[in-house]
């Protein structure tokens, strides 16, 4: 009879300490407060797509999306170099954010309702506007998708292609196969091998598969395309301030773009007049303070990485082996998607 | 009170009450490390405007599972949900689990046997398949399966067809008696037909023990499942027809198909558990005194009666034990089938926590899973243990 | 004729002799003999034309490094070879230390030497033809100092000291920029797991087995649901719920993704640990414990002095053993994407340079697993033959 009260007291007790430390465990600030203070950018990306997140024998990363994670490090620190990369799988990017383990994703994620309601993860503005594509060997009997019935197709877990490719197939009452790996490196061996037909992902995932394999004319990528796949970073969800600067981040490369800025032409145009052009370097307005950045962030960003224009040519332009068309992804006055707010 | 005597020792003197303090105090620092954990989580959870609900287990899965059939009944990604989605993982499970058991044991035992064989080379060669094999992270045993040997098959494009089987890194494609769409499912027959089957070799194996009579259990024990099998394929109507593989465009299609990705875990799951199976054999015979050889052999029994009748029987007793983790750890080991695209019920768990977003909770349910796994091989096992062991007077 | 009969070479005798007992001694046995031999003839026949004329080693010291420490960056590789010499030296001093008044082994040192020179004739490069002769050197110069001056327990506790060196010098920043723990890869990270785990699983699992032989129920309960829970979920399974979980309940803050894979597979580590040092408690007759109480020791000094001593002792096989499975699970890592030898390995295979090299590749690290796991079963092989004779 003691003991039993002994035990229940000590579980009284236990609860209300229990309580109380939970309360204390607990504070709220925004991720760009915890940036500031660690003085540096933990930035997710891919490591295993050459193009947009590519990590070399040497452990650098290059790319599109890496570049749009070093812009925010110059946003935030005026310094394209303090940012950390995170290698990601595509299975794991969300927990990544979702543990905190990492400030922002740019790692061709598609930006989807239930990602942004269900997954607890909230996008900034889209930097890439792609669709679900699908690659054969150049040998390959199929002309078109929907030559793929009955084929074993092989793609990598936790994107949005699975049902992509299951919708694509079950609407004309086709039958496939589908054989998912963990990342895409096991699904190009496996293509490789000859265990899948076909592989599918978004076209600019195969186009840089197939420009970075050892020779680029065994492979042929059929020439539809079957989902919207726009492409954007993210956050941790519930934290508006720390979203603004990633999304002006993104924002002030397409500004750029349309006010032809270049990283090379910035420090020029600090003389320049115009209103438009004086706000985005931030010689009038306060953009930059209410974002809780410097003035100047806008200049940071363009002298270390360049406008869009600039990034898209350096990673994936006619120059480099990807040689990618702009297309949706042409400025809007050029009859492109990429339409940036107003710095005012 | 019983005694003034207890009265005038200090309680921090007593022993009992000294041992119940302790125990209090620990109680209470694990509640409230539980506490605190739970409490943290949740408010990590609410931070990010997640809550730990399992109610998305009712959506549509809307994603292919390869080898998409549970028991017996397929998996239709249209219409079918979550929950369905964890069967058909679990099914997965089974399938090479229980399996890999039977396969693992076999080719154990023979390897341990052939440890302790009189022939000097059988005996290295034996040593030398359990070296390696435990001494190489299971992993990297299925990536060599997987991705040298399998997929190392001729494509199915230039695959011959040997008796209608195709081998191929497609897998395996051979003619079978398959499932008619419109009719009963014949996979729960199939299942009662075994249990008669072990039924009834257990009922005769056990009067041969009680007589003496020799009876030939195993026969017996086959003739059952065959002919409940048979039964139950007329009583339902020829629930099922010979379907031969067909080459099509692309692969086979029809008859049974066993695909690489089974085919390469179930190798490698068997062959690196048998290796560790063929050291409890070897322990287990060397565990049996002598003498027990030396009187088998003085009464004029051979090499292999001696073995099968008086030594294994009596090695098994002390196999019985660490067998039961080998199973345990074959089952979990076959967690691993992620790395090689099977789809296990951590796989499908893991693709179905990316497609919801659900990452918690399917994880969570995945720890369940395995839990259940275990505890019920583990009670088998112990159930066996039990019935078997030594009775001493 | 006859003569040879009588007095044949004795060699050739002995051999016969040999094979025909344990070779020929049955019509069965003669079969097996046979089938084994072309079994082996086949494997070692396939192996070597595949190895002499097919394989393209090419690949293996193209990415030597990536294999050894991955992404490291290469300017602070000076880390990781103070890290290798310093323990080469203790490595040295604890083979020295434990051969003391055995005679001398040669071998070892040849083949030591031979790497050497080897190193230094070849064309590795500056850094490798310097520092491979140095980590060599100090192999020896640990043997002989070790051999001369100190005793096998010294050396245990150096180990420790060793290790939280090796720590530090591998990530703190000394004013020129620290390298971060998700940098470390290939074999490094790899052996910083294995040792990490070995290391910390260790008092959580001897603490967990005291908890569950505990006389207390209450404790004892826990404890056992606690090592049931963890031995019954798929390590794998314990890594994506550490991935998960541990960020979320220390309050969503960050963590590294290194020390929550360490936690898992500590933890998980420690569950198996408990079991096999509770099979060593459970075996110690109750009459040590009697008697320690009846010479006056308390409790706590009747479990360290007395009852752990022996109960570790007498499972010292189980106990590499678990060591050994850890090691071998540290490669399950790549299912959570850290960089250590496996993960290295699916992503070279992948390079668009080496396509088709997995054998290669595989075949090279299992040699690399074997050699470490191999080089610990022996070494507690050799360990429980010198606890044995101290009885």
């Amino acid at each position: 009879m003691k003991y039993k009260n002994a035990i229940i007291a000590s579980l009284a007790i236990a609860g209300i300490a229990a309580g109380v430390l939970a309360v204390t465990a607990q504070g709220s600030t925004s991720r760009l407060d915890t940036v500031k203070k660690r003085g540096k950018l933990i930035c997710g990306v891919n490591a295993t797509l050459s193009g947009f997140g590519f990590l070399d024998s040497n452990g650098k990363y290059s790319g599109f999306d890496v570049d749009f994670c070093r812009g925010v490090a110059a946003a935030v620190f005026g310094d394209a170099s303090k940012v950390d990369f995170v290698s990601l799988t595509a299975a794991a990017r969300f927990t990544a954010i979702q543990s905190g383990e990492v400030d922002v994703v740019f790692r061709n994620t598609t930006f989807t309702s239930s990602r942004d309601g269900d997954v607890g993860v909230d996008f900034g503005p889209i930097n890439f506007y792609d669709g679900q594509g699908v690659m054969v060997k150049a040998d390959s009997a199929a002309k078109r998708i929907a030559d793929l019935a009955g084929a074993t197709i092989c793609t990598n877990q936790g994107t949005t292609t699975e049902q992509n490719i299951n919708d694509y197939f079950r609407q004309r009452k086709l039958q496939i196969k589908v054989v998912t790996y963990q990342d895409f490196n096991l699904v190009m061996a496996a293509f490789n091998q000859g265990r899948c037909d076909a592989v599918t992902t978004d076209s600019s995932g195969l186009a840089s598969q197939k420009a970075t394999s050892a020779d680029p004319s065994n492979y042929r990528i059929l020439g539809e395309v079957i989902s919207k796949e726009p492409l954007a970073p993210f956050v941790a969800q519930n934290d508006s301030k720390w979203r603004d600067v990633v999304s002006w981040t993104v924002y002030s490369t397409i500004y750029a773009e349309e006010l032809e800025l270049t990283s090379r032409n910035i420090d020029a145009a600090k003389t320049s007049t115009d209103p438009v052009v004086r706000r985005f370097l931030g010689l009038e307005g306060t953009s930059g303070k209410g974002l809780g950045l410097s003035a100047d962030f806008a200049v940071d960003i363009i002298k270390a990485v360049g406008s869009y224009k600039e990034i898209f040519d350096r990673n994936l332009g006619p120059k480099t082996k990807l040689n990618l068309p702009r297309r949706q992804n042409a400025n809007y006055e050029q009859g492109g998607l990429l339409y940036s707010p107003p710095f005012r | 009170m019983n005694s003034q005597m207890q009265a005038s020792v200090p309680f921090y003197r007593d022993v009992k009450k000294l041992a119940l303090i302790a125990q209090v105090v620990f109680l209470v620092v694990v509640v409230l490390l539980i506490a605190l954990v739970i409490n943290n989580i949740n408010l990590g959870l609410k931070k990010q405007n997640l809550n730990f609900s399992f109610d998305f287990l009712n959506q549509t899965a809307g994603f292919q599972v390869a080898e998409g059939t549970a028991f017996g009944v397929p998996y239709d990604s249209s219409s079918d949900n979550y929950f369905k989605v964890v069967f058909v993982g679990l099914y997965n499970t089974l399938r090479v689990a229980v399996t890999g058991m039977i396969l693992a044991t076999v080719l154990g035992v023979l390897v341990g046997i052939g440890r302790l064989s009189s022939n000097w080379l059988v005996g290295r060669l034996a040593l030398v398949y359990v070296e390696i094999l435990r001494n190489t992270p299971v992993l990297v045993q299925l990536f060599v399966w997987y991705f040298v040997v399998i997929l190392g098959l001729p494509a199915i494009s230039k695959a011959q067809p040997i008796l209608g089987v195709y081998l191929s890194n497609s897998g395996l494609a051979t003619p079978w008696l398959v499932q008619k769409p419109d009719m009963p499912n014949f996979f729960p027959v199939t299942i009662i037909a075994v249990l008669i089957g072990l039924a009834v070799f257990a009922f005769f194996s056990n009067q041969r023990a009680r007589t003496g009579k020799p009876t030939p259990a195993g026969w017996y024990a086959i003739a059952a499942w065959l002919l409940v099998q048979i039964i139950g394929f007329f009583a339902l109507g020829q629930p099922l027809e010979y379907g031969a593989p067909v080459r099509g465009n692309f692969g086979v299609t029809g008859g049974l198909q066993v695909s690489p990705e089974f085919t390469a875990l179930l190798i490698g799951l068997v062959v690196y558990t048998s290796s560790f199976i063929a050291e409890i054999t070897r322990a287990g015979i060397q565990s049996v005194n002598k003498g027990q050889t030396e009187a088998a052999r003085a009464l004029g029994l051979g090499y292999s009666e001696t073995l099968q009748l008086i030594i294994l029987p009596q090695a098994l007793r002390v196999m019985i034990p660490p067998l039961g983790n080998q199973y345990l750890n074959l089952t979990k080991n076959s967690s691993l089938a992620v790395a090689i695209g099977y789809s296990d019920v951590l796989n499908v768990l893991g693709t179905a926590g990316n497609q919801s977003g659900q990452n918690l909770q399917t994880f969570f349910i995945a720890g369940i899973v395995y839990l259940i796994l275990s505890f019920t091989i583990a009670f088998l096992v112990n159930l066996y243990n039990s019935a078997t062991r030594l009775r001493t007077r | 004729m006859q003569k040879t009969l009588e007095t044949p070479t004795p060699r050739a005798s002995r051999f016969q002799l040999w094979a025909q007992e344990n070779l020929f001694s049955t019509p069965l046995n003669s079969v097996l003999t046979a089938l084994s031999s072309l079994l082996i003839l086949w494997v070692v026949y396939s192996l070597s034309v595949w190895a002499f004329t097919q394989a393209r080693w090419a690949v293996i010291p193209a990415n030597f490094r990536l294999l050894m420490i991955g992404p490291f960056p290469i300017e602070q590789i000076w880390r990781v070879w103070t890290v290798l010499i310093v323990v080469s030296l203790t490595a040295g001093l604890h083979w020295g230390s434990a051969a003391k008044g055995q005679p001398l082994v040669r071998w070892p040192f040849i083949t030591a030497t031979l790497i050497a020179l080897f190193a230094l004739v070849t064309q590795w490069g500056f850094p490798l033809s310097i520092l491979v002769p140095t980590a060599v050197l100090a192999v020896f110069a640990g043997f002989f100092f070790g051999r001369a001056a100190l005793s096998p327990r010294a050396v245990n506790f150096t180990w420790l000291g060793v290790f939280a060196f090796a720590m530090i010098v591998l990530s703190v920043d000394f004013g020129q920029g620290g390298v971060q723990t998700r940098d470390w890869g290939g074999l490094l990270l790899t052996m910083i797991l294995a040792v990490v785990g070995i290391v910390a699983s260790f008092p959580l699992g001897v603490a967990l087995a005291i908890g569950r032989t505990s006389q207390y129920p209450i404790i004892s309960a826990i404890c056992t649901v606690f090592i049931e829970v963890v031995r019954g979920t798929p390590l794998v399974v314990v890594f994506f719920i550490a991935q998960l979980f541990v960020p979320l309940l220390l309050g969503g803050s960050n963590i590294d993704a290194l020390f929550r894979a360490m936690i898992g597979i500590t933890v998980f580590s420690a569950a198996y640990l408990a079991e096999n040092v509770r099979g060593g408690l459970q075996s110690l007759p109750s009459g040590q414990i009697e008697a320690a109480r009846a010479l006056g020791l308390t409790g706590t000094q009747t479990l360290l002095l007395i009852v752990l001593p022996q109960a570790l002792k007498a499972v010292v096989p189980a106990l590499v053993g678990q060591g050994i499975a850890l090691f071998k699970d540290t490669s399950l890592v790549y299912i959570i994407g850290l960089k250590e030898l496996t993960t290295i390995t699916n992503s070279i295979r992948n390079n668009p340079n080496f396509i088709g090299t997995e054998k290669e590749l595989f075949f090279t690290i299992s040699v690399i697993y074997f050699i470490f796991s191999y080089a610990m079963s022996s070494g507690a092989r050799n360990l429980e033959k010198r606890l044995n004779t101290n009885r």
